[in-house]
């Protein structure tokens, strides 16, 4: 529920996590990424909020928090590196940058992730056109293999970002198959720029790392595009409007 | 019940189904053709992809009493250079990650290349969207898609 905030690594002197069961009137389980999909979306939405607030570009706001973390500062500084992020992206076009070190199998494994999404203009709305990710997985075993989870991770996690959409009527759930619960289909795959780090470090867990820093890093892109602040999944499609 | 006779991968095979029996149905519990895949049942996903014909169908939504005396081709009986090429294609780049939709990927590929020799990202965006992947494997498919395309010297 709280992965990805109560073990976040940001470095902040007054930090308390607390959490409060609610019962849900339907039963709800894990999925790839567990609960960081949900937890980092807010978190890393947050960081944005604080850096908007502070006036300060996210790349630079995340820096200075993560200075005690050098393994998360070059995930950051690679990601951005690779693209060009101290260059103002063209007219029309925008990105956003995130950042989350996964903490896996209670606290047996840290994968460190950045992500920077670059949105295009496409007539009226605005697509996903490029993912950098910069991956610290400690060593690397097969980095075809690896490669594959960086694609399909960041494919995976689009699908939730922009589609899966859950509602309820009359006490059943309203979608049954994928014209209703749509998945992400390739027309929507944006090119995927896989940054892997080399690292001494025993290797660390990687099937569901990828998946959580992608939504709040396109709700950034969206909030310097268009001025709307989203704050929901999956992120509505009119907030792609240009 | 009805004896109905379908050309198979080039063989007339005779099963005993109701007419309304999905083509799928037929290929996977009576002829055990099991490379052929349920996925939704309703022509959204593309993991149930044939060729009827050469035409690239969905065999879920498709009754074996409208296939008539169409030449069904299934995953196990593809051949010709587009077949090769995309085979080839995909073990090298490695496009699978679990595979159950690949088989109807690699179907919709074949005929893409088929009917396109080089097609562009845009027109395999428009041929392979009714394939789903839920592991999205989309940047490899694109990939192995161009690959195959030049390897037939497109």
């Amino acid at each position: 529920m709280v992965d990805g905030i109560y073990n976040q690594s940001y470095r902040l002197p007054n930090f308390l996590v607390e959490t409060i069961d609610t019962p849900l009137p339907v039963p709800v389980y894990f999925m790839r990424s567990v609960g960081s999909t949900a937890a980092v979306f807010f978190w890393e939405s947050f960081i944005s909020d604080l850096a908007n607030r502070a006036g300060i570009d996210q790349y630079t706001y995340r820096r200075n928090m993560l200075s005690h973390d050098p393994l998360a500062l070059r995930v950051l500084d690679v990601v951005a590196a690779a693209a060009h992020w101290t260059t103002p992206p063209a007219p029309g076009h925008a990105r956003g940058i995130s950042y989350n070190c996964y903490v896996g199998r209670g606290g047996r494994f840290k994968t460190y992730v950045a992500q920077v999404v670059e949105l295009a203009p496409d007539g009226d709305r605005l697509v996903l056109k490029r993912v950098f990710c910069a991956v610290d997985p400690g060593l690397v075993i097969n980095p075809n293999t690896l490669t594959a989870q960086i694609e399909g991770g960041i494919g995976f996690a689009l699908t939730t970002a922009l589609h899966s959409r859950i509602t309820f009527a009359n006490g059943v759930v309203e979608q049954s198959n994928f014209d209703s619960y749509p998945l992400l289909a390739i027309d929507e795959m944006p090119e995927i720029v896989p940054l892997i780090l080399p690292s001494d470090r025993p290797p660390q867990g990687f099937g569901e790392v990828v998946l959580a820093p992608v939504a709040p890093a396109i709700a950034q892109a969206l909030l310097q595009a268009t001025g709307r602040r989203i704050d929901v999944m999956p992120l509505p499609a009119d907030a792609f409007r240009r | 019940m009805a004896t109905v006779t379908l050309r198979i991968n080039g063989a007339n095979r005779s099963l005993e189904v109701d007419g309304d029996t999905p083509l799928l149905w037929a290929l996977r519990d009576h002829l055990k053709l099991t490379g052929t895949k349920f996925g939704c049942g309703e022509a959204y996903c593309g993991a149930c992809t044939v060729f009827v014909d050469g035409n690239p169908v969905r065999s879920c939504s498709l009754p074996v009493s409208q296939v008539g005396n169409g030449a069904i081709t299934t995953i196990e009986g593809i051949s010709g250079p587009e077949a090769a090429a995309v085979q080839q294609a995909w073990i090298a780049r490695d496009v699978p990650q679990c595979g159950y939709c690949q088989s109807g990927q690699i179907m919709s590929a074949i005929a893409l290349l088929k009917a396109i020799r080089k097609p562009t990202d845009r027109g395999i965006d428009l041929a392979m969207g009714g394939n789903l992947c839920r592991c999205a494997t989309y940047v490899r498919i694109r990939a192995a898609i161009h690959d195959a395309a030049r390897a037939l010297g497109g």
